[in-house]
């Protein structure tokens, strides 16, 4: 029987909302179509058993945490290398995006980054917060919540998603990053529990990866339907 | 120049809240007009507020430990000036200015004890200089309006000069910790937690960062627990506690109110009565307390973010007759509903509020069955209130209640804002 993977990173640590989350979701919708799914978390203790995986999420923690010198970078940055290496689907969310790539604040250049994605982020003082920031993407619309102070310019891949309401990248007018395997974006919500077509699309790949194809189980579209209904609530926010 | 200006904001605002109440609930549209016609309002009143204020600040706890310390005081003789649950911006404490002064000049007032909002409690700091302060911890809390943690600290970090006399601070809370020491405050330093000899794990306080309680010296105040109950001991005395409403995380409020009245009521007052006179307070409204409607009994648990839905979730464990959450407009960010555990909720019966929508999902990717979903919360609790208020046999009814959720809740009763049960 398929037994299906899912990594995720430090989920105690890179969860400040809930971008953990994620890989509930992909682990229910994989279920509920058949596939036997498991969460595995990835920490500084994992073995190189824990290591293998068919998905990673990498959530978002709070700014302390991503440019703390304690930050186990080395083995995070081996981990993910591996993770590209083997084209293993990667979803990263705001802070764990910015994680990936090079990262400076207003004193320049830090060590923070991993140098692994072609993206620079440069952190501000202006804390970008939309409720309901909506991007359209090669999945349709996806919605969401960001908040975040980073601008993020891209030196080569494509973007996630252009930007329909909210500020994403701040530059550009675009959100995130698609480069490789990975999906990057700023977007909370958890996006992968707001945006059901992108999430399947994040399980069709994963199981393409095994060889196997993804056929969305009947108890799907009740998730669905309650998304689509918190989706337009968000839609219809103001808030920002 | 600024008296004439405080004497008109003053008086507009009285007049405003007098309009306002006559029409509705504007509790503290006379504190806003106030600072809009006199920024320098509360600045300007303190000299009028010639009594001891405690600041109660803290990303959750603040309005239980505030209550309790309020007990504690009027109990020990004290005639106290507090705000109410809610009212802790500036806005609401310019309001209870207005709302108190005739009492205030007449010299009522011995103790204040004021709820502040962490956003603007460097601001009434500056304003106010409390004697004393009680922050209660550091939460994953509103980060669509606060960010993140590391910046609530700073905020209580920035309030810590202007505290004069003494801060009572969660030990067990590192960034709490951290502040303190970076910081170097002129006032004494205590420390409030969970004993470090306790099996309890700090991990499970909610806390955005949290570490073991080393024992501080004598002045500070540790509880522990074990199957007869909670202990807390100071001065290396130890005693048995109670507190009003179940969950460590109250036990908690009742030791920092406990450690500050240690410090700020009458010394003539043993702790060991104050810790007996704290099992006689009354939950803070929302939070745990019941109402009875015939045989029915209605929990009300409050939640405001994260780390209280999970810790109040954790902490009801009887079997209740019915489970309804409810989530509302105010809370713009509801990504968080996906971090909470739910696994200890057999079962909800309805969710509620204008963002009901969100905790339906968040529950059904958990597993957890959901009965109705009903956004109009009045009409839920109506339904199960004549349901089951004439039956002969007892029912309980658990309801988690957002903010605007309780107060709907609570006036469906007849209950007003800050009346008990």
């Amino acid at each position: 029987m398929t037994d299906v993977r899912i990594g995720v990173m430090f989920p105690s640590t890179f969860n400040l909302n809930a971008d953990v989350a994620n890989a509930l979701v992909l682990q229910r919708r994989l279920e509920l179509s058949g596939v036997e799914t498991h969460i595995v978390p990835i920490t500084g203790e994992s073995s190189v058993d824990d290591a293998v995986v068919d998905a990673l999420v990498i959530g978002s923690p709070s700014s302390s945490i991503l440019l703390s010198p304690d930050l186990p970078r080395d083995g995070i940055a081996s981990f993910v290398s591996t993770a590209f290496t083997s084209e293993i689907p990667i979803l990263a969310i705001s802070n764990g995006f910015h994680l990936l790539g090079q990262i400076s604040n207003e004193d320049g250049e830090t060590n923070a980054g991993l140098n692994l994605i072609p993206v620079t982020t440069t952190f501000g003082r202006t804390q970008h917060v939309t409720i309901g920031a909506q991007l359209e993407t090669q999945w349709g619309r996806v919605v969401g919540v960001e908040n975040h102070n980073a601008r993020v310019e891209l030196s080569s891949g494509d973007a996630f998603g252009r930007i329909v309401r909210g500020v994403g990248n701040a530059a550009g007018g675009i959100d995130g990053l698609c480069w490789g395997t990975l999906w990057a974006t700023h977007l909370h919500g958890p996006v992968l529990a707001l945006n059901p077509t992108l999430a399947d699309a994040l399980c069709a790949r994963i199981l393409d990866r095994r060889g196997l194809t993804f056929s969305r189980g009947d108890g799907l579209d009740h998730l669905d339907e309650l998304a689509n209904r918190a989706r337009t609530h968000l839609e219809k926010s103001t808030a920002s | 120049m600024n008296s004439l200006a405080f004497f008109i904001a003053k008086t507009v605002g009285a007049l405003a809240t007098f309009v306002a109440s006559r029409v509705g609930n504007g509790s503290v549209i006379g504190g806003r007009l106030a600072l809009v016609i006199f920024p320098g309002f509360i600045r300007h009143a303190r000299r009028w507020l010639d009594f001891p204020i405690v600041f109660v600040m803290g990303s959750n706890g603040k309005t239980t430990t505030a209550k309790y310390l309020v007990h504690l005081a009027e109990e020990s003789g004290e005639r106290v000036l507090t705000n109410a649950a809610g009212s802790n911006m500036k806005t609401g404490i310019a309001a209870l200015i207005i709302g108190s002064w005739r009492r205030i000049v007449r010299g009522h007032f011995s103790l204040g004890v004021f709820e502040i909002d962490e956003a603007y409690a460097a601001s009434l700091g500056a304003d106010v200089n409390p004697e004393f302060a009680i922050i209660t911890n550091v939460q994953i809390d509103q980060i669509y309006r606060l960010f993140e943690p590391e910046r609530v600290a700073a905020m209580f970090r920035d309030t810590i000069p202007f505290v004069t006399r003494h801060i009572v601070v969660n030990g067990n809370d590192r960034l709490l910790v951290d502040a303190v020491t970076q910081q170097r405050p002129l006032a004494e330093v205590s420390f409030f937690g969970i004993d470090s000899r306790s099996s309890i794990d700090p991990e499970t306080l909610g806390l955005f960062a949290a570490q073991r309680f080393d024992q501080r010296p004598e002045s500070s105040v540790s509880i522990d627990s074990d199957a007869d109950g909670y202990r807390v001991t100071s001065a290396r005395e130890r005693f048995p506690m109670t507190v009003p409403t179940a969950g460590m995380h109250f036990a908690l409020n009742g030791a920092a109110a406990l450690a500050m009245a240690r410090v700020a009521l009458d010394a003539g007052v043993a702790f060991r009565t104050h810790v007996e006179r704290l099992g006689n307070a009354t939950p803070a409204f929302g939070r745990g307390e019941s109402i009875f409607s015939g045989s029915a009994r209605f929990e009300l648990v409050l939640f405001k973010n994260r780390p209280s839905l999970q810790l109040n979730l954790d902490a009801y464990q009887e079997p209740a007759d019915s489970i309804v959450l409810a989530f509302d407009e105010y809370s713009q960010d509801p990504s968080w509903l996906f971090a909470v555990d739910y696994s200890s909720v057999p079962r909800v019966d309805a969710v509620s509020g204008e963002k009901a929508d969100f905790l339906e999902l968040a529950l059904a990717y958990a597993g957890v069955e959901v009965g109705v979903s009903n956004p109009d919360i009045v009409s839920v609790v109506s339904s199960l209130d004549e349901s089951f208020r004439n039956r002969p046999e007892h029912s309980v009814h658990r309801l988690f209640l957002d903010y605007d959720q309780m107060m709907a809740t609570r006036s469906y009763f007849g209950l007003k804002m800050g009346a008990s049960a």
